[in-house]
């Protein structure tokens, strides 16, 4: 850490970036000034604001150069897999292949919000019957109706079941258009009866043995798909190799998190963290380098909590999140308003796990699929929710509802419900669509009165 | 005999009624509680039987599916409520599972689990093969009269039927002809309210007529007729594959055999256009709107409704009307 951590907008980035490169700095292939991605569209970086770290360049860098890396792939032979509707899981396997490359389609929702609508992708849904009453994850059928983003998989998976309906009708479409798809059940996650037998699924939900049973049968056949596809066999020791791969990318973000979460002074703001936890799904179609990056993220966290530097100052309101932002400029209004991120649910608690290695691979994935947080009832996912919140020591809960998404209807009040009357905590709803510009001064508005509360609640 | 409410098509009526309870599959009616469900983006149907669920007298138990993930998450509320008790049942969606006929199998066994924890009785395999050969009978003679039925009167003996399990003999002035020269219609979309039957007088005082009620309350959510071998050896199997098999439905993925089967039909009854009635909030029905049109290249109306209103409303009648005019 040479220069004060803060916030830089995306001129001021390629200023800095100059001076990075006079004073030697080292980047991997897609390295180079954040202003260039303006070029491929991405308008939304221009409203942003980003961590001064060379560390946060990196992050941004291999985000941004996730369809070059996928396109690059593809020339290269490698296949390619798209894993829909799950995080974290079916990637773990197919990277434990070789040759193969996952990557997490559903992605695409942010397009919108990152090239502001330009890329046209939403219109493209709304041809095809799909309209904004939907989640922006329709997004996706643009993406692959225009086939302008990333290269058209070798192998489609979807889970099915236990999901949200837009996705599953979003992606039904999907293959109705043209696109095969490999269907996997995931059940309702549900209360062992009496007389059965229960499992602990890795962060803390119980199973009854007999679902976990059965999400390894379906995930056999997931896996039978990806052998034929990549022309090897996945045995257990190369799943075992595979999940402990992942674990190792789970254990740096676990602990990144808990680091940035519970300083006193917020060492990297919520954007950065947010594409951070978000690698964990599916590694940004490069697990390697996933896990390069995130470690340098760590290492400069950790030097800044050493030092007692941070980006906002003590006084910063302790905020959980709940659910991720379709429109990426809320996470630095949040930081605008006077809020710091401290804890999160993104929807995707289950990937941020370790996945058991003391149990045979393809059982210790049915256990992680089956600890998805939105699997089950919304009451074992507020739960966490309160949990986590007393973990990370956050003064305040912000549930972001995203637009048409068929669970934040009732999901929202049973957090609320549980949050207030198990912690005594403010909680605010909002709702976040692809580009919130014109619903900024009201968004700012309700985030700083949130923020007045936690700072009241202070005093008392 | 207390009361077992349920709504989905795949809660099978045998099942409960061979446990000595009686299965109502509810139609609710327009509007609904406050609380919760009253949030925006709730299907309005979830709210509407959340309330009526609520108001019945003499229930025991609700049985609700995972066939959707409003009804998964309302379950939650419903059981908080605690008009009764609230069973959540997994119906499997992937068809191309071959483990997803056991899972059902599973759930029907569990759902009987929870039927005996009400006070029922778990049935002797012969005694279920008693109860489905009476409900199949009672469902075969009530389709037995379907082309001579008004088609309204069809559709609200099929909703009798799955409140009461019985069909009783048809009255007189069931009966009905076509009127002359009408458009012929085919209704599909989830299920109906007891209100929305006024959508086939609407349609017939427009000049069409419903020839094809392939709604989820309609003939979509029909299991297949038993196998009356199946039925004496292996009564429970034969009733999960009945209703797994028999039943049409777009959750499914992938749900091509839905298309499959109303193609046909339409086809079949030489449907001229098609009504797609849906709640809005109902993701899955909104998303098959276009693909119904350009499965069936037939005219269609997108009919949303808000669940607070009977299809008597100046919104809906102008919308068939208006529709059935450019038809005719």
């Amino acid at each position: 850490m040479t220069e004060k951590p803060r916030q830089l907008t995306l001129e001021q980035w390629d200023l800095r970036y100059d001076q990075l490169k006079r004073e030697g700095l080292r980047q991997g292939s897609y390295g180079g000034p954040l202003g260039r991605h303006l070029a491929d569209g991405d308008y939304r970086l221009s409203s942003l604001r980003y961590d001064n770290s060379s560390a946060a360049l990196r992050l941004w860098n291999f985000l941004l150069s996730e369809e070059d890396r996928l396109h690059d792939a593809r020339q290269q032979g490698a296949r390619i897999v798209g894993t829909m509707k799950d995080l974290g899981t079916v990637p773990a396997m197919a990277y434990a292949l070789d040759n193969v490359v996952a990557f997490y389609p559903d992605g695409a929702w942010w397009i919108p919000c990152v090239m502001e609508h330009s890329a046209g992708l939403l219109e493209v849904a709304d041809s095809l019957g799909i309209d904004e009453s939907f989640c922006p994850v329709r997004a996706m059928l643009g993406a692959f109706v225009t086939e302008n983003h990333f290269p058209i998989p070798d192998l489609l998976t979807c889970s099915a079941g236990a999901v949200c309906d837009d996705f599953s009708a979003i992606a039904q479409r999907l293959e109705d258009v043209g696109q095969k798809i490999v269907w996997w059940e995931i059940p309702h996650r549900r209360e062992p009866g009496r007389g059965e037998e229960a499992v602990e699924l890795p962060g803390g939900f119980v199973a009854a043995k007999s679902q976990v049973e059965f999400v390894e049968s379906e995930l056999s056949r997931v896996k039978g798909s990806l052998e034929d596809l990549a022309g090897d066999v996945l045995n257990e020791e190369s799943l075992a190799a595979g999940i402990a791969k992942a674990n190792s990318i789970r254990r740096c973000l676990a602990e990144l998190r808990m680091v940035a979460y519970t300083a006193e002074r917020c060492p990297m703001p919520a954007l950065e963290m947010l594409i951070a936890e978000m690698l964990a799904i599916h590694y940004c179609s490069d697990q390697d380098e996933c896990l390069s990056v995130l470690e340098m993220l760590l290492a400069e966290v950790q030097v800044r909590v050493s030092a007692g530097v941070g980006v906002m100052d003590d006084e910063a309101a302790r905020i959980f999140w709940v659910n991720p932002v379709a429109d990426l400029r809320v996470m630095n209004l949040l930081e605008a308003c006077g809020g710091r991120i401290c804890g999160t649910d993104y929807l995707f608690a289950h990937a941020l796990d370790i996945i058991p290695e003391n149990l045979p691979p393809m059982e210790a994935l049915a256990m992680t699929a089956l600890a998805d947080p939105m699997v089950g009832s919304s009451v074992d996912r507020a739960g966490r929710i309160c949990r986590d919140v007393a973990a990370f020591g956050a003064e305040a809960v912000v549930i972001s509802r995203i637009p048409g998404a068929s669970h934040c209807a009732l999901e929202g009040w049973t957090i609320q419900e549980m949050v207030g009357s198990d912690l005594g905590i403010p909680v605010l709803e909002i709702e976040v669509s692809p580009v919130t510009d014109a619903l900024a001064p009201k968004l700012s508005t309700r985030l700083e009165a949130l923020v007045e509360t936690v700072r009241g609640m202070r005093k008392r | 005999m207390k009361d077992v409410l349920y709504t989905s098509p795949y809660v099978p009526a045998e099942w409960i009624a061979a446990h000595g309870l009686r299965p109502v599959r509810i139609s609710p009616t327009a509007g609904g509680a406050q609380g919760p469900l009253s949030r925006q983006g709730v299907c309005s149907f979830v709210r509407c039987f959340a309330a009526s669920a609520d108001a019945w007298p003499d229930t025991c138990g609700i049985v609700m599916t995972t066939t959707c993930d409003q009804m998964r998450r309302a379950r939650d509320v419903v059981a908080q409520r605690g008009a009764a008790p609230a069973f959540l049942m997994n119906v499997p969606t992937v068809r191309q599972s071959p483990s997803s006929r056991g899972m059902y199998l599973d759930e029907l066994k569990r759902l009987g689990d929870f039927l005996v924890g009400l006070g029922g009785a778990a049935p002797s395999d012969e005694y279920l093969a008693e109860v489905m050969v009476s409900f199949g009978d009672a469902r075969a003679s009530l389709l037995a009269h379907e082309a001579r039925m008004r088609p309204k009167r069809l559709a609200e003996a099929i909703m009798e039927f799955g409140e009461t399990g019985r069909f009783d003999a048809v009255k007189e002035d069931d009966w009905g002809e076509s009127p002359d020269g009408p458009v012929p219609v085919a209704l599909v979309g989830g299920p109906l309210r007891k209100e929305d039957l006024a959508i086939f007088e609407l349609v017939e005082e427009s000049g069409g007529c419903i020839v094809l009620d392939a709604s989820e309350t309609g003939r979509a959510g029909m299991c297949r007729p038993f196998d009356r071998d199946n039925v004496r050896d292996k009564p429970l199997a034969e009733l999960a594959d009945a209703y797994f098999d028999g039943i049409r439905d777009i959750s499914r993925r992938p749900n091509d055999r839905f298309y499959a089967w109303f193609t046909r039909e339409c086809e079949h009854n030489g449907v001229h256009a098609v009504i797609v009635h849906r709640y809005i909030w109902c993701d899955l029905w909104h998303a098959e709107v276009e693909r119904i049109r350009q499965r069936t290249g037939l005219p269609v109306l997108d009919l949303d409704v808000g669940g607070d209103e009977s299809p008597d409303n100046g919104r809906t009648h102008t919308r068939v009307k208006a529709f059935m005019e450019m038809l005719v």
